[in-house]
């Protein structure tokens, strides 16, 4: 037996005395769906997946990796789209989902704690009896968890005014790398906002066990409209100059004409004559006054050629507009064999512009691109389509991203809004921070994961793109 | 903090500072600390020394580094809703700048005597935080000169952003003491068309059941508090936005105040005025002849709790000058003021009193009160994971070194 096979039966056997046989993954024919998170770029084979059912288990599991010098993951439902969840190095993962408890909902603190397993629409389901709702809605919030939306700061269509999960996380618990378990404290609380650092991190400082969450309260008045324009163009200056003139709305979405055809084609959807792109705006807040709003809306909508546009009399009739939103995806999926998310940000006001140049890159390598996006924070995700059979191809698509991310760097932008480092932009990331900034943050990672063994290979880039050596001298593996 | 100067210099909160130091570029600062390092000296960042927030004293100040010289707006793009500037700038005049373009800062302070710095390191819990958050949730990058010399970028100018570990968030509240923030960039919010403020004098549990039931129904006050100033108590509700909607929140709360039995009433201009300003105050609070103290969590808003520290107070002398009371945001202020100012014994037992219903953290206080008890109170649970941040950011304690929660140093 190798050395990293006979490391490997050391902790099956210890797994399974202390956790049970039902808790413990080892057979590599199942040990496969563990290979890679929601992009299927990425992937490699853990060495064993874990299923603790406590913060005591937990600890328990990285204290036993550690010892035996095996890297760990964290892992919730597997929906991230770069990388993080994947165990590189033969890692073991520890996968949170038997631990998705809703603790307790306080309707009077409007509060709620949580096992880090929990989806993150059941968090909102129990609040929903109390007039109360967890603000953060990833399009994938049926089955992500809560765990996974810390770790990765995670945004929906509705947290252009509510704001993202770091804004709603009111304490953690988590375990450390070292198998010690640290309550980290609440926004009120005197010291360092380490809920700003922890969240975000990615899996990389530690495991979270339980969450405390802000709940908000439902707004009196929704209202939803569906903007048609000829082009992406108009519709992107429309998104521009509401934002201009200081309105917030709860949603701004955009779909362009790729999505508009997919979604005719997939699903029938009937748009209006020469629609090239679609905006989807909902505002929220007292009744008084938002009809005023909805007017100014509108307003921007036609003062940049809106086509057409709907308004949502009834909850019927916004949940159909809704459909084409949250049918975008899978409308692609139907056109498409494969399709590759990005996720970049770019200063709203360089939208036009940046649409622009996504339509240049794809047609320079022959691709189709459909931009379907929260216009209204600039967080664009372009979706390259692509046939994964035809390797040519899948370097295109690969290449084409990497062009994508470099002109948001360009215009100003970042590399992430919501879908993380990962693995799959650890290495960009030096082409957007300079190596003092780079080195601050590997200077945290040392001192908050001292083992070097909490997530490797995620979010920082690996040697010498962010200076060989850490700031104590040492090597470290990243 | 309390900046004084006299004959033989500058002193913080009683601790002479050695020399001062004005850097008139990020570089310069960065540069400075990298200086201080390598001689063993240690640094305290000055903005204008107007912010109360207090923290310790430090042991010993070599070198005060005052910001006065980033004193420039680095980017300012009203159509993105963003801005970036140096930290030395006072915040009247970035508000005045942003107004210009009908803009403002989420976490905006009326009195803008201090520094963006000063806003940012100390981060008080603003006058609008129920409606737009903290200062953290405003802050979407920043620069920071680390003691290594270096200057460390996080995050970046745009409004939706998860490259990266969040530093910029990270330094928000920090008072200085992991390094120095040479600018910062915020996302901003339009300013409404209008401000008004509502209040109900004498509030009693009926009227603040009455202000719940307003949000309970999707009512959107900006602020809500009760503000207790010469001796009597006032719940202030404030209202913003375009002129129908305040008009017709005023409306649905003063239905439902009266419907309570709670005498209110619009605020004039002038009351407005001073109710915002009021509240400003308090939470930025100063003064070195009396104490200052806030409490956080679910208590703070119990009278009885307020009862309980008016009563310890009148021990050492001292009665109420003023309070804010947030119910909604979990935090209370104290304010305690006498002729021969706080002592350090009754300031001790005042705190202890506090301390029994919650964190409390000591705002300010004489000098002598400030260096004989504890201005934090017992470490959190996660001092553990704050002593390793410090030491990623500045190993050898050239900031501010004992200033901050647990004597991180
Ligand atoms: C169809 C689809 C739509 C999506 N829409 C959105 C969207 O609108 N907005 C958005 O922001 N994202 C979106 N995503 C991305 C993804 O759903 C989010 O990133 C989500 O938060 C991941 O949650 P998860 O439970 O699947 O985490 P996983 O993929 O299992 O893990 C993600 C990362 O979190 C870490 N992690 C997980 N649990 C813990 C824990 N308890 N402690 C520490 N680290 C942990 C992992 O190590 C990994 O690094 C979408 C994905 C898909 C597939």
């Amino acid at each position: 037996m190798t050395k990293t096979a006979a490391t490997r039966q050391v902790l099956l056997e210890a797994f399974t005395e202390r956790l049970g046989a039902d808790a413990v993954v080892s057979d590599p024919g199942e040990l496969v769906v563990y290979e890679c998170d929601g992009s299927t770029l990425h992937d490699a084979t853990p060495a064993l997946v874990v299923f603790p059912r406590g913060t005591d288990q937990v600890a328990d599991v990285v204290r036993t990796c550690v010892a035996a010098g095996v890297p760990f993951v964290a892992r919730g439902a597997g929906t991230g789209l770069s990388g993080g969840a994947m165990a590189r190095d033969a890692g073991v993962i520890i996968a949170l989902n038997r631990m998705h408890r809703i603790l307790s909902i306080d309707p009077l603190r409007r509060r709620a704690e949580v096992e880090p397993g929990v989806a993150n629409l059941a968090v909102t389901r129990a609040a929903a009896p109390h007039g109360l709702a967890y603000a953060p809605d990833p399009s994938s919030q049926a089955v992500c968890t809560i765990g996974g939306n810390v770790a990765h700061n995670s945004g929906g269509p509705h947290t252009l005014k509510t704001g993202v999960t770091v804004n709603h996380v009111l304490g953690l618990e988590l375990v450390l790398t070292d198998g010690s378990v640290v309550e980290v404290g609440g926004p009120e609380r005197p010291g360092y906002d380490l809920l700003a650092l922890l969240t975000g991190s990615e899996g990389t400082f530690g495991i979270v066990t339980r969450i405390t969450l802000n709940l908000v309260r439902r707004p009196q008045a929704v209202a939803t409209a569906l903007a048609a324009f000829a082009t992406i163009d108009a519709a992107s200056r429309a998104v521009s100059g509401i934002i201009a003139a200081g309105i917030i709305p709860a949603a701004l979405e955009l779909m362009d004409d790729v999505v508009v055809d997919a979604l005719a084609a997939a699903f029938g959807f009937r748009f209006p004559e020469g629609a090239g792109a679609l905006l989807l705006v909902e505002i929220d807040g007292p009744e008084a006054g938002l009809d005023e709003e909805l007017d100014a809306v509108a307003a921007h909508c036609t003062e940049h050629g809106s086509l057409h546009i709907r308004l949502a009399a009834d909850e019927t009739e916004r949940a159909e507009i809704w459909k084409a939103r949250k049918q975008a995806f899978g409308a692609l999926g139907r056109i498409a064999r494969n399709y590759y998310t990005q996720d970049g940000v770019i200063p709203r006001t360089r939208l036009p512009e940046m649409l622009a140049r996504i339509r240049e890159i794809g047609a320079r390598h022959g691709l189709r691109v459909a931009n379907v996006f929260h216009a209204g924070d600039g967080n664009l995700h372009p979706c390259i389509l692509f046939d994964d059979r035809d390797e040519a191809e899948r370097a295109r698509v690969l290449e084409a991203g990497r062009e994508i991310l470099a002109a948001c760097l360009e215009l100003g932008g970042s590399l992430s809004g919501e879908h993380g480092i990962g693995v799959e932009k650890r290495e960009a990331m030096a082409d957007m921070f300079a190596p003092p900034d780079l080195l601050l943050m590997r200077r945290l990672r040392e001192q908050l994961d001292p083992t070097g063994l909490c997530n490797p290979g995620k979010v920082l880039p690996l040697g010498a793109r962010c200076g060989e050596l850490s700031a104590t001298g040492r090597q470290v593996v990243l | 903090m309390s900046l004084s100067r006299n004959d033989r210099g500058w002193a913080l909160d009683g601790v002479p500072v050695g020399r001062t130091l004005a850097p008139a570029s990020a570089e310069e600062a960065a540069t400075v600390l990298a200086e201080a390092r390598s001689a063993g000296d240690t640094v305290v960042p000055i903005g204008r020394g107007t912010r109360a927030f207090t923290g310790a004293p430090a042991a010993r100040i070599d070198i005060g580094l005052l910001t006065a010289g980033l004193d420039r707006v680095l980017a300012y793009e009203p159509a993105d809703l963003t801005v970036t500037v140096e930290t030395g700038v006072a915040i009247r005049t970035l508000d005045l700048t942003l107004a210009e373009h009908g803009q403002r800062l989420p976490c905006p302070v009326r009195d803008g005597r201090g520094t963006v710095g000063g806003l940012v390191a100390c981060a008080p819990d603003g006058l609008l935080t129920l409606a737009h958050g903290r200062v953290r949730d405003g802050v979407i990058g920043a620069t920071l000169a680390c003691p290594d010399g270096t200057l460390a970028r996080g995050r970046g100018r745009v409004v939706k952003n998860v490259a990266g570990y969040d530093t910029p968030r990270l330094v928000v509240g920090s008072l200085g003491t992991l390094a120095l923030i040479t600018d910062v960039t915020f996302r901003l919010l339009p300013r409404p068309a209008v401000e008004a403020t509502v209040v109900v004098p004498a509030p009693d549990a009926a009227a603040l059941a009455a202000t719940e039931a307003f949000m309970a129904a999707g009512g959107q006050p900006v602020f809500a508090d009760v503000l207790h100033q010469d001796g009597s108590a006032r719940l202030v509700i404030g209202i913003e936005g375009g002129a129908t909607r305040v008009t017709g929140e005023i409306h649905r709360l003063a239905t439902l105040l009266g419907a309570a039995g709670s005498a209110h009433h619009v605020a004039s201009p002038e009351e407005a005025a001073g109710i915002r300003l009021g509240v400003d105050d308090l939470l930025g609070t100063g003064g070195t002849d009396r104490v200052a103290l806030r409490l956080t969590g679910p208590r703070a808003a119990d009278p009885a709790v307020k009862q309980a520290l008016d009563g310890e107070a009148a021990t050492d002398g001292l009665v109420l000058e003023r309070a804010l009371v947030r119910p909604w945001l979990e935090s209370a202020t104290f304010v305690y003021a006498g002729p021969g100012g706080p002592s350090a014994a009754g300031t001790g037992r005042l705190l202890a009193v506090a301390r029994r219903h919650g964190p409390v953290v000591l705002i300010t206080a004489p000098a002598a009160v400030l260096g004989a008890v504890d201005v934090w109170g017992p470490p959190p649970g996660d001092l553990v994971l704050m002593r390793r941040v410090r030491t990623a950011f500045d190993p050898d304690g050239v900031l501010a070194s004992g200033r901050f929660v647990g004597g991180l140093s």
